[in-house]
Formats: structure tokens, sequence, C-alpha cells
């Protein structure tokens, strides 16, 4: 600042003097305010930032409750998904349970029908026999009434039909009663080697017994589903053969099914 | 012009310019030792003022601040009261030595405060 030509310093040195003080009151104002200035705005810039921060710092809070929430979920549907794995495999077996038992059924129905429909076929053939017929049949062959009347005897006790078995209580099988029958009759050539069960022993009678063509009252009549039967001629009515099956001991007309053979049986 | 008058004259454009010479270093210490103290604490405790993310920010504006606090000092006026100093001791020892007033020295005077003024 330039003083005015007009004031000396050598006239007025109590202006001269205001002058200064004005002058470094202003440099005062101005060294203060320089202070001040990047004080303040390096305060307000300080604030401006943590203000940033805190907002930054809250959603980043945010972020993580949320991430927190998502890992939960997560975490649950990994157990669910776990838990359907598991399900889904414990399913499958049983799946594969129901598939073999329906296997199982369905093979067991399959032997069922043929059963039904061998039954069927030998309802077809039965022939009625009782005591009455028995004794008539008795009298026109003597030789057989004991084994007739033996049989129906047991069929009175309603022996069932079992197949492998080998006594009165249990039941028998087709040829397992023949064996009884000849076992108890005494047949001969018919004898039970050491230790050898009935059902054993029945299963050989077929290759035991001598072979015959023309099938007498007594012999044995073998056909292809396993029934080993006693042959009965009956001149009258036609020949039957009488032996233990899936209806218990039945009369059934002797060609019911064509026989494997027939086998001579000596009885004593 | 009296002699006693431009020695208190200047005794007290002298005492001016020492009030604003004092507020400056005042003023500039305390940036000073704001912006270190900013500086020393982004170091030593970063989390304490800002968050530890800002320490870089917290060291450099507090170096920001120190450096402000040396700006009053380039335009510090002690080369003034120097000169003013001078005068005035001129002045006093031509007072106390009872020497007659050297015009060269007014001239100076003069020519000082037409310059400054």
């Amino acid at each position: 600042m330039k003083v005015s030509t007009t004031i000396t310093p050598g006239d007025h040195l109590p202006v001269l003097l205001e002058r200064i003080e004005r002058q470094e009151k202003s440099a005062r104002s101005r060294a203060v305010l320089y202070s001040l200035v990047p004080v303040a705005l390096t305060i307000v810039l300080l604030g401006y930032t943590a203000s940033s921060v805190r907002n930054a710092q809250k959603q980043v809070d945010a972020l993580k409750t949320e991430a927190a929430t998502y890992t939960t979920q997560i975490d649950s549907l990994k157990k669910n998904a776990d838990t359907y794995k598991n399900q889904s495999q414990s399913l499958q077996g049983d799946a594969e349970s129901y598939k073999n038992q329906v296997t199982e059924l369905q093979a067991q129905l399959a032997e069922a029908q043929k059963t039904l429909s061998e039954a069927v076929n030998l309802s077809r053939a039965v022939r009625t026999t009782d005591y009455a017929n028995a004794k008539e049949l008795a009298s026109r062959f003597p030789g057989s009434e004991s084994l007739l009347l033996d049989m129906l005897d047991l069929r009175q006790r309603r022996i069932k039909w079992k197949p492998g078995g080998q006594s009165l209580q249990e039941g028998f099988d087709s040829p397992s009663f023949a064996m009884y029958i000849l076992k108890q009759k005494r047949a001969s050539g018919i004898e039970l080697r050491p230790g050898e069960s009935l059902s054993d022993a029945s299963h050989s009678l077929y290759d035991k017994l001598p072979p015959t063509t023309q099938p007498r009252t007594g012999d044995l009549v073998f056909y292809p589903a396993g029934y080993a039967m006693f042959y009965f001629a009956d001149p009258r009515e036609g020949p039957f053969v009488l032996g233990m099956t899936p209806f218990g001991i039945t009369a059934l007309k002797s060609d019911f099914a064509k026989p494997v053979g027939y086998r001579q049986v000596q009885w004593r | 012009m009296n002699m006693r008058a431009k020695i208190e004259f200047l005794k007290s454009a002298i005492a001016s310019q020492q009030v604003t010479l004092h507020l400056q270093i005042a003023l500039a210490a305390m940036l000073f030792v704001l912006g270190i103290t900013v500086v020393i604490l982004s170091f030593v405790n970063p989390g304490l003022i800002l968050a530890e993310t800002l320490k870089t920010g917290q060291t450099l504006a507090g170096t920001a601040v120190a450096a402000n606090g040396f700006i009053p000092i380039f335009f510090s006026r002690r080369d003034k009261i120097v000169a003013l100093r001078s005068l005035l001791l001129s002045y006093q020892h031509q007072q106390v030595g009872g020497l007659s007033p050297d015009a060269k020295l007014d001239e100076y005077f003069d020519q000082y405060f037409a310059k400054v003024l």
C-alpha cells in the first residue's frame, strides 16, 4: 500500500501511526484467516470423509447381516438337500425292495396260477370214491381191499398235502405219501437206508420199482407233475388212480394226464 | 520534527508490528503442533481420530496442516521490525549522545515510510 503524497511521515506521525495500526490489524486478521481456513477445511474434509466412512460401514454391516442371513439359508438348504438326498436314497432302496417283492409276488402268482390250473385240471378228473364203493371195489378186487380202505381211512383223517412232508401230522406230497403207504403195507423192495428220509427215498421210487406196461390194481402210476398214484382197475367205470394231491387224498381218472410210466408193486 | 516524537512513534510502530509477529508465530506453532500430532497419532493410534482404513488420509491431512503453519512465516515482518529498530536505535543514540540532528537519518526515516506505506 502506497501512502498518499499529501501525508508525509515528518508532519503526520499520529496519522501514520494510525495507518500502521490499521495495516497491522489487517495483517493479523489475514494471519488468523490463513491459519484457520486450512484447519477448518481439513476438519470439514475429515468430517465429510468420516461421514462417508460411517455410511459405508453401515452398508457393509447391512451387507454382512444380509450375507449372514444368506449363509444361514444356504446352510439350511444344504441340510434340507442332505435330508432329501437321504430320503431319496431310502425311497430308492424301498422302491428296489418293493420291485423285488413285486417280482417275487409275480413269480408266486404265476406259480399259484399254474397250481390253480393244475388243480382245475385235477378237479375235472376227480372221481367220487367212498366207503360204499370201496366195499364194492373190494368185492371186485379182493387183493386191493386193505390198500383202498387204508387210504380212505387216511382221507377221512384229513391228512394234508404238504410238499416235502414226511409224517401224518405235517402231511405228505404225492411221492412221499406213496412211499409212506408202501412202507406201511411192507411192499417188497421198499426199505429205507440208514439215515435216509421218507422224502429222499420217495424221489428214487421210480427207479427202485420194476417197470410194467400193463398196470394192475395196486401198481404205481407216475405223472409229469410229480404225482405218484396207486392204480385201480375198474372195468365198470374205468380205471382210476388214488393218491395224495393238493386237494388231499383224492381219486382221479387214470387218464387225467399222460403217465410218465407204470411201476409194479409186489404186495406181501 | 521533534526527535522525541519520532522515537515514540517508532516504539509504537515496532510494538504494533511485534504483536503481529508474535501472533503469526503462535499460529504457525499451533498449526505445526496440530499437524504433527495428527501425523503421529495416525501411526501410533490409527483408529483414534479416523477409522484405521483412513490412516493414509489422516497422515496426509496432518502433513498439510503442519506445512500450513509455515505459510505466515513468509509474510513475516521481522525485516521491517529490524529496520525500524535500527532507526529507533539511531535516534536514541543521537538523543542520549546529545548529537546534532542528522538530516540523512530523517531522510531514511521518510524514505522508509514512503516505501512501506
